[in-house]
């Protein structure tokens, strides 16, 4: 996969292992980590599936479509019960596209914070589902996205179990912290009112400057807590820590990055 | 009644009895939201997928050499192995089955490791099927799993819903069920106000009296609306009906000569009471004792002018009451009070002339009906009385009617039974001294007679009044210096204000540029000179030839160096540095402060209809309120106007916009003394008497988390934390 000499060569098939990708015209090459596996073997033993992380704590719309977009982007391809593998109110564990071929491409998630999931032919592994596999994988690539080699994938996972109980804890304290900044306590009567509120819900009093000051301090402490929960949450959905190097850094510490030795190189097309 | 909203009604939400019951205006009350009870069941999470083999794959694959060179090899091996297998069964039998054998395992076992990269991916997407279908499986239970935990936690935030409310007008009426004084106000206000109370209170079946003095027709609009109720109403305009009222009627010659004396000595200002009002109410007293009928003003007059003056008997006096007045003071007395008889009789002339046909009948007829009641609510007796003083009066006849209208009130409270549900409503108490208000207080309390009295200036003896019957509620009040005492009896209280915002921005730009030269040149001249010489010599001893010979070597020689250098350095350099640095910075600080609890600017500019209630029975006080009638026209019709519509200016097409809200003129409980820590806001002025949440000063709860839960923008476990402050920010307070 090297470009020839006056010519780039666009690189493919991250599937296969590969550590190239192919954006706007520019082949990156990503960093050495384990969990790309860049130079070496291809990530999975098989031929027909995949495994990928994104730095993202679900399977939300945004991706949902942008895993769509990938796969049916040449028309052929359609999404097999879309509906009810998205059942309003419960998370989405499954994707299934079909080939007017009568070729399926099933994606399953297995994990969230950060969400992992597998996308593999449903029977045979067809050209067409190979394909629209590896499209899938660019696409997830593209968006942040890691492959994640057999030999790894159990471990992510259990992480992914510990992440999760976490990120439980982490809204937990976020609920709880809700009371504190959505709500006023009134020390005569005990009742709460809403945060702004000059009269007390339950006793009619008008809160005292006092009251004010207690509430607020309550507030900014509540809001501190909650701002690290937050953090806490993000960084757990983000996929932080799971792999080195991964997430991508933002763009201050990318361009920092860039300078060192076996950085991002990037070559023009 | 009682102090918790609970019991006062104040809570009554909007229709019911919070519309029909006691009601003096509105208050705006912010949406109450229900504590965010944390559901405490723990959302489902995806099983541990187990998978072993994956990682036992990998390490079986990543073993085995990879490129096309070792395939080939292990190929050739294979064929090389087998062949030599084969070629080993033409062995002679001894050794052929040995090594037939191990060429054989050999073989066996290097096609394995040849065929090994090839099997292993179609073996590896075997086990994937099963292990996806197995998980699949799995995700079905966890799919149902959470379907019920949704459902529960939908439960769960619709019980927290249902204990919500939204914004909403709520009744407002104060704690003290006795005296009211009511302060400032517009005639319009003060009719909406006096409409919304005396309105409610007669829809609860009570008796209201009330007495307009102040000449602005503010009763006008409760008449209108208790006729259009069809109450019995009985509404008398002074002066034009004083004889259908019948001031003077059922009084004994001792309460005429008291009611006179005050009406004349209270319209005096300027002069101290003293014993000239003794002298006064005596004079009044012997005269009306005198008269046989019924005592009006015009034939009191007549009366006082023939004992000043000896006038002929004038038409309106019989023969007999004549003959006793002027028999009734000897000429020492009737000179001694001369000055007093001339001011009575010139007092009573302007009261006389405001009777109408001042006839001798005068007083009598429709005013027996009512003779000794004011405020009494028998059977058959008005559920609305009306006394109002006409705007047509003069100054001076006003002033003398409306004080002994006053006077007869308080004599009519005197001898009152004390009996519960009635309400005297005096409109115009300006002119009265606060003695006299005073004992009204004090008469109505004792009969249990509730007391709302309107002033419309807080200045003279209304200051000293203020505060000294129970709540006060002032409307709005122009002049400031009447709007600071209001403000000053409200209150101060300490609260943490932005004394100091300071942004400060400084930039630096520097550069410098520098050059250097350096040049150094460098002569060497060394001579150097030298001679070596050396010299050897070898001893042999021997058995044949024993002597000494020289053979050794002898060297000599000179030398002589000669170096010259020149050598020549020219260094110069030139640097440039630039520096550029910016820096900003922002600092706010607080400043405890003990200021008035409602800025007097905030009372110079309440609406006409707005009024703050001080009550301080009621812990809530100081409340906001406004008693516009609209707000009752939108009560009883919901939804045709909403309070944000009201708050925006915004109504719709063809609704009259109440005047509390109308643009320029609102100015609403945002101006209220705000809870003490808060951000700087510049926030429009609301009719809201209570603040919308607001997240503290460093909060930042308009900012979504970065990561998007589950539960929440996707179906997910988890509920997003920033539903309901989202919902809070949608209206600014």
């Amino acid at each position: 996969m090297r470009p020839s000499a006056g010519k780039a060569a666009p690189v493919r098939t991250p599937v296969r292992g590969s550590a190239g990708r192919t954006v706007s015209g520019r082949t990156v090459i990503l960093p050495s980590r384990p969990g790309s596996r860049s130079g070496q073997r291809k990530p999975w033993v098989g031929r027909s599936y995949g495994h990928l992380a994104l730095p993202v704590p679900h399977l939300d719309d945004v991706h949902r479509d942008l895993l769509d977009r990938a796969v049916c982007g040449d028309g052929s391809w359609t999404v097999v019960n879309a509906e009810g593998d998205s059942e309003p109110g419960l998370p989405v564990l499954r994707r299934q596209w079909r080939h007017a071929s009568g070729d399926s491409l099933l994606l399953v998630v297995l994990g969230w914070y950060p969400l992992v999931l597998t996308v593999g032919a449903e029977g045979a592994a067809s050209l067409k589902v190979r394909r629209a596999e590896r499209r899938l994988v660019e696409a997830a690539l593209a968006a942040g996205g890691l492959t994640v080699p057999d030999a790894e994938l159990e471990r992510v996972l259990t992480q992914c179990c510990e992440r999760w109980e976490k990120a439980v804890a982490a809204r937990r304290v976020l609920d709880e912290q809700r009371t504190w900044l959505e709500c006023r306590f009134c020390r005569t009567c005990g009742a709460w009112s809403a945060y702004g509120v000059l009269h007390c819900r339950g006793c009619a009093r008008r809160f005292a400057p006092a009251d004010d000051a207690e509430r607020d301090e309550r507030g900014r402490a509540a809001t501190e807590v909650s701002a690290a929960a937050e953090r806490e949450l993000a960084s757990l959905g983000c996929g932080e820590g799971v792999f080195p190097d991964w997430p991508a850094a933002p763009p201050a510490e990318a361009a920092e990055a860039a300078s060192r030795p076996h950085g991002t190189v990037v070559t023009a097309s | 009644m009682t102090g918790t909203p609970e019991s006062s009604g104040q809570n009554d939400a909007g229709g019911g009895a919070g519309i029909h019951g006691e009601r003096w205006g509105w208050e705006l009350r912010a949406p109450e939201t229900s504590l965010p009870v944390p559901f405490e069941e723990q959302p489902p999470g995806l099983p541990p997928p187990t998978a072993p083999w994956l990682a036992r794959l990998a390490g079986r694959r990543d073993r085995s050499p990879q490129g096309w060179w070792s395939h080939v090899r292990r190929a050739c091996g294979v064929v090389v192995i087998g062949g030599a297998a084969w070629l080993s069964t033409a062995l002679s039998w001894e050794y052929a089955g040995w090594v037939t054998a191990t060429l054989i395992v050999a073989t066996v076992v290097v096609g394995y490791f040849a065929l090994r990269p090839a099997v292993l991916p179609w073996w590896g997407d075997l086990r994937y099927r099963r292990w996806r279908s197995d998980l699949l499986t799995q995700q079905q239970e966890v799919l149902a799993a959470t379907r019920e935990w949704a459902r529960r936690r939908s439960e769960h935030e619709n019980g927290l819903a249902a204990e919500s409310r939204p914004e909403r007008w709520e009744p407002l009426r104060p704690v003290t069920t006795h005296r009211v004084d009511v302060y400032g106000g517009d005639p319009s206000g003060c009719e909406s106000l006096l409409l919304s109370v005396a309105g409610s209170l007669l829809g609860t079946g009570a008796t209201v009296t009330v007495v307009d003095l102040s000449q602005d027709g503010i009763c006008h609009g409760l008449v209108r609306k208790a006729m259009d109720e069809r109450r019995t109403v009985d509404a008398a305009l002074l002066p034009h009906d004083l004889a259908a009222v019948g001031l003077l009627t059922g009084l004994t010659p001792e309460d005429v000569g008291g009611v006179v004396a005050e009406a004349v000595h209270v319209s005096e200002r300027d002069r101290s009471a003293g014993g000239d009002k003794t002298l006064d109410a005596t004079l009044i007293e012997q005269i009306c004792g005198t008269l046989r009928g019924p005592v009006s003003f015009t034939r009191l007059h007549a009366a006082v002018r023939v004992v000043a003056y000896q006038e002929p008997r004038p038409e309106v006096l019989e023969r007999e009451e004549y003959a006793a007045l002027v028999d009734l003071l000897g000429e020492g007395a009737r000179r001694s009070t001369e000055a007093r008889l001339f001011r009575l009789a010139a007092a009573l002339q302007r009261l006389a002339a405001l009777e109408p046909g001042a006839g001798a009948d005068g007083g009598t007829g429709r005013a027996k009906d009512s003779a000794g009641t004011l405020v009494d609510g028998v059977d058959g007796s008005p559920s609305l009385r009306v006394w109002e003083l006409s705007e047509r009066v003069g100054d001076l006849a006003g002033e003398l009617l409306a004080h002994v209208v006053f006077q007869v009130l308080l004599h009519r409270l005197r001898h009152e039974e004390q009996t519960s549900g009635r309400v005297l409503v005096v409109v115009g108490a300006d002119r009265f001294r606060r003695t006299h208000i005073e004992r009204l207080d004090q008469l109505a309390r004792r009969r249990g007679v509730r007391l709302v009295v309107f002033f419309r200036h807080l200045r003279e003896d209304a200051v000293e009044l203020l505060g000294g019957g129970e709540a006060v509620m002032f409307m709005r009040l122009g002049n400031a210096r009447e709007a600071e005492q209001a403000a000053t009896f409200i209150g101060r209280d300490h609260r943490l204000v932005l004394s100091r915002f300071t942004v400060s921005r400084s930039s630096s730009l520097s550069t410098s540029v520098g050059t250097s030269r350096s040049e150094s040149a460098t002569n060497q001249d060394s001579v150097s000179t030298g001679k070596q010489w050396s010299k050897t010599r070898n001893y042999h001893y021997g058995a044949v030839m024993d002597f000494p010979h020289d053979s050794g070597t002898r060297n000599r020689g000179g030398q002589r160096t000669t170096t010259t250098g020149r050598s020549t350095t020219v260094s110069s350099g030139e640097s440039r540095s630039e520096q550029e640095g910016t820096s900003e910075s922002q600092s706010m600080g607080y400043q405890r402060v003990y200021e008035f609890g409602v800025e007097p600017t905030f009372l110079q500019a309440l609406s006409p209809t707005a009024f703050v209630l001080v009550d301080p029975r009621d812990p809530g006080s100081p409340r906001l309120g406004d008693c516009g009638p609209e707000i009752l026209r939108e009560m009883e019709q919901p939804g045709v106007i909403r309070p944000s519509d009201l708050a925006a200016g915004r109504l719709p097409a063809g609704q009259p916009l109440p005047s509390a809200m109308a643009p320029g003129r609102v100015v609403g409980p945002a101006s209220l003394p705000p809870p003490s820590i808060q951000p700087p806001s510049f926030q429009p002025a609301s009719l809201q008497s209570e603040r919308l949440p607001q997240p503290p000063a460093n909060a930042s709860p308009a900012t979504p988390p970065v990561e998007v839960p589950p539960a929440e923008a996707e179906p997910s476990p988890l509920p997003a934390p920033n539903r309901w402050r989202g919902k809070f920010q949608r209206r600014p307070d």
